[in-house]
């Protein structure tokens, strides 16, 4: 039972960054090369 | 109160460098011209009150392209308080012809002379003060690769922020001073006093844009054209001839005077490689032995030594093991346990695998990049490229989006031509982006393992070739028609590379990888595990059973004639094609995601619970496609229509919805009917097979034939970018 607790939050927490992730990312490529506010999700400098 | 520094300069001269010299960001920099195409801002390290701002490369204030109207728009409008005029000082004399024009801003000038490690080493001696002198404004030496000489920059230009600004640089000939100073008393009152001068030039060089700014009545424009066209007939030029003409000889005097090289009319080292490098006949085949040698250690030695361990023991023992037996002794619910081991170890693990091998690839291209080969290539394929309609500029885009698409495309903004601009968005994705370097390694380990180490450079060789026919095709239709655009790239001293420069590189590089493993790969993957566990009733199931198989089987049948549905053996089975057919539909959200689906979906299958690794998944896929299936399959991953970022990119830059629809359709087209050539062409050649796939796809090659060796319909489109279209 407290296995399946566990391993249940991790997972929940996983899929609640990864979409935060893609939510952040607003349809940019992140590939992190570029920078370019349009087309990259990174912070600008 | 807030200081704003523009670094202004011409291409390739450093900017971005500096940039990220003064703000501690970390903006890609590349070895060649077009690298920043939009405006970039951070804040001065140590001073938040200064914001610098990084504007793309520009030979002048006369804006052909829409990267150069970025700049542009920017110093005239915004009116930054003082500009950081970045100056590559090995090439002092085209860099200064910039200088003269922004000190005509009415915004006060620092010289930041660049690259004066170079001119060190040459033992070339540089009068910074004199060209101080010579401008009126302050000069300082800098090397803004190994930072030598920023924080004076950015002190000086704090300093002159405050310091009135000078707006006179070149005092033209008599005749022509006589012009402006008449067009002048016309304008004065419709324009700024602070650019009156910058106006009045501009007018006397007909600048359609500039001339946009001041609401001119009708009979002061027929003045201003009639002084115009006196002193064009006094001087029998034309009138922007005259001014380009005057500044290049009041700068040269200058350049001569402030930078005296050590061994004049010798070739310099760069020279020498040169002629090798970029020699007419052996330019290509040393390009071609270069990339198999990068590729040789990627996807053969140094990488596969680093992927194989992450695959067999990292991801095939040691977290399966781990995970697997501590939710055994933890009593984890068998679907939950199946949703780690089987989505999320067995999707994210596949992809994570190639990682090594694709941070000794980003290693190897930064490299090349920053110490300036690949500046050499662009001109070396601008021969090759003009022969098939297109320019090299193409090829700088194209290069990005060896990278990633998205920059790639938007780079295509350097272009001027708007046809040649629409084609380089359409054909940059044929060339394989760091997301399908995992397709490619899974597909040579699948099918071809130790002897696969030709598949990554042919999957290259194949970007350039669909570039080439895409190209010579499309330019006889009326939506690209015309002449490719001219190509002028300078091309930068030969340098060793930065070694901060290329490790901070790959290490971006690397983490936005392992991000969107993180990310987007693990959502997808955890998707691709519940469709093909459960089905439609949401019962637990065989794949075969699943919700995943029924989408893939109603699809499938499109992709049959490309190989997908067959056995090794070649005989039909159309329950196995559904595979493949979901793993390229994942592939749209994110190319990573067709190795992360057949990692759910073969590892699950074909393996037990705790040995999914991406090289089993690789056994398991060649045990399921015949090779050319297999071929088949990574030909059209890596022709049709990009993920969905890079679609975004297209249709931005695109900016005609219709366009941008039929680019993806002709995209999808191209990869099926490629696809559809070297499965049914290979089966046809090796084992005397003909059917219905096999004359269309002869009659596909014949339509390609037709459109390739056709004459040219349609007339040139000379249609080039302005300011206010751009905006």
């Amino acid at each position: 039972m407290m296995g399946n607790v566990i391993v249940g939050a991790i997972v929940i927490a996983m899929i609640a960054f990864a979409v935060r992730g893609v939510i952040k990312s607003k349809g940019g490529c992140s590939c992190g090369t570029c920078g370019n506010r349009e087309c990259c999700a990174r912070k600008k400098g | 109160m807030s200081i704003r520094i523009a670094l202004a300069g011409n291409p390739n001269t450093g900017k971005t460098t500096l940039f990220n010299a003064l703000t501690g960001s970390s903006q890609h920099v590349g070895n060649w011209p077009g690298v920043t195409v939009e405006k970039k801002d951070g804040h001065l390290i140590g001073d938040r009150d200064v914001i610098v701002e990084d504007l793309p490369g520009i030979y002048s204030l006369a804006p052909y392209t829409m990267e150069e109207v970025v700049s542009r728009h920017y110093l005239i409008g915004e009116a930054p308080d003082v500009i950081l005029n970045i100056i590559d000082a090995t090439n002092l004399e085209r860099n200064l012809y910039l200088t003269t024009q922004l000190l005509e801003l009415g915004i006060p000038v620092v010289l930041a002379l660049n690259m004066t490690d170079v001119i060190e080493r040459s033992g070339d001696r540089l009068d910074e003060a004199m060209l101080a002198q010579k401008f009126g404004c302050r000069a300082v030496r800098i090397s803004a690769l190994t930072g030598s000489g920023i924080e004076e920059a950015a002190r000086v230009s704090k300093e002159a922020a405050s310091e009135p600004a000078l707006v006179r640089a070149v005092t033209f000939s008599d005749r022509v001073e006589a012009a402006i100073a008449e067009i002048a008393k016309i304008i004065a009152p419709h324009v700024d006093a602070r650019l009156l001068r910058w106006h009045s030039i501009k007018s006397f060089e007909r600048d359609a844009e500039a001339r946009k700014l001041i609401a001119l009545t009708e009979d002061e424009a027929d003045r201003v054209e009639a002084i115009i066209a006196s002193c064009e007939r006094d001087m029998d030029d034309d009138a922007e001839e005259i001014i380009a003409s005057e500044r290049y000889d009041a700068v040269e005097p200058i350049a001569r005077g402030c930078l005296v090289p050590a061994r004049a009319g010798t070739a310099s080292l760069s020279d020498k490689v040169d002629s090798i490098v970029t020699h007419r006949i052996f330019a290509l085949p040393i390009f071609a032995l270069v990339m198999f040698f990068v590729y040789f250690l990627a996807m053969q030695t140094i990488g596969t030594w680093g992927t194989d361990w992450v695959n067999d023991v990292l991801f095939g023992e040691i977290v399966p093991e781990t995970v697997g037996s501590w939710m055994e002794s933890a009593q984890v619910s068998p679907l939950l346990s199946g949703l780690v081991m089987d989505g999320i170890i067995a999707g994210v693990g596949a992809v994570i695998g190639f990682l090594p091998q694709m941070l000794v690839l980003f290693f190897c291209l930064a490299l090349l990049e920053d110490c300036g080969y690949m500046a050499r290539i662009a001109f070396v394929l601008d021969r090759v490229f003009r022969k098939f309609g297109l320019s090299g500029k193409s090829f700088i885009p194209i290069l990005i989006g060896t990278g990633c698409g998205v920059p790639g495309i938007m780079g295509s903004r350097t272009i001027a031509s708007d046809a040649d601009r629409r084609l380089t968005i359409m054909t940059t994705t044929f060339m394989p982006c760091s997301a399908k370097l995992p397709v490619i390694a899974l597909i040579a380990a699948s099918f071809f393992g130790d002897h696969g180490w030709w598949v990554g450079p042919s999957s290259y060789l194949l970007g350039i070739a669909s570039i080439i026919v895409c190209c010579v095709m499309l330019k006889k239709t009326r939506w690209f028609a015309g002449d490719p655009t001219p190509f002028v790239i300078e091309l930068p001293q030969y340098h060793f590379p930065g070694m901060k420069g290329v490790f901070r590189t790959v290490a971006q590089q690397g983490m936005a990888f392992v991000k969107k493993a993180g990310t987007i790969i693990l959502l997808a993957s955890v998707l691709i595990w519940a469709l093909q566990g459960f089905n439609w009733k949401l019962e637990e199931v065989d794949a075969e059973d699943s919700m995943l198989a029924d989408i893939g089987r109603a699809v499938a049948p499109i992709f049959a004639p490309l190989g997908w549905s067959e056995e090794p053996d070649g005989s039909e089975k159309s329950e196995n094609g559904w595979r493949a057919t979901v793993a390229s539909i994942s592939g749209l959200i994110a190319k990573e995601n067709v190795v992360s689906t057949l990692g759910v979906l073969y590892g699950v299958e074909e393996t037990d619970d705790e040995d999914e690794s991406a090289s089993l998944v690789a056994s398991a896929m060649g045990l399921a496609l015949p090779a050319l299936a297999g071929i088949s399959f990574l030909i059209f991953n890596l022709l049709c229509a990009p993920c969905f970022a890079a679609m975004g990119a297209m249709r931005r830059e695109m900016m005609d919805t219709k366009l941008w629809l039929g680019a993806i359709a002709f995209q999808c087209a191209y990869a099926y009917v490629v696809a559809l050539m070297v499965y049914q062409f290979g089966r046809a050649a090796a084992f005397g097979t003909f059917t219905g796939g096999t004359i269309a796809a002869a009659t596909a090659a014949a339509a390609m034939i037709y459109m390739i060796f056709i004459k040219r319909p349609y007339e040139p489109d000379k249609k080039v970018y302005t300011t206010a279209e751009a905006r």
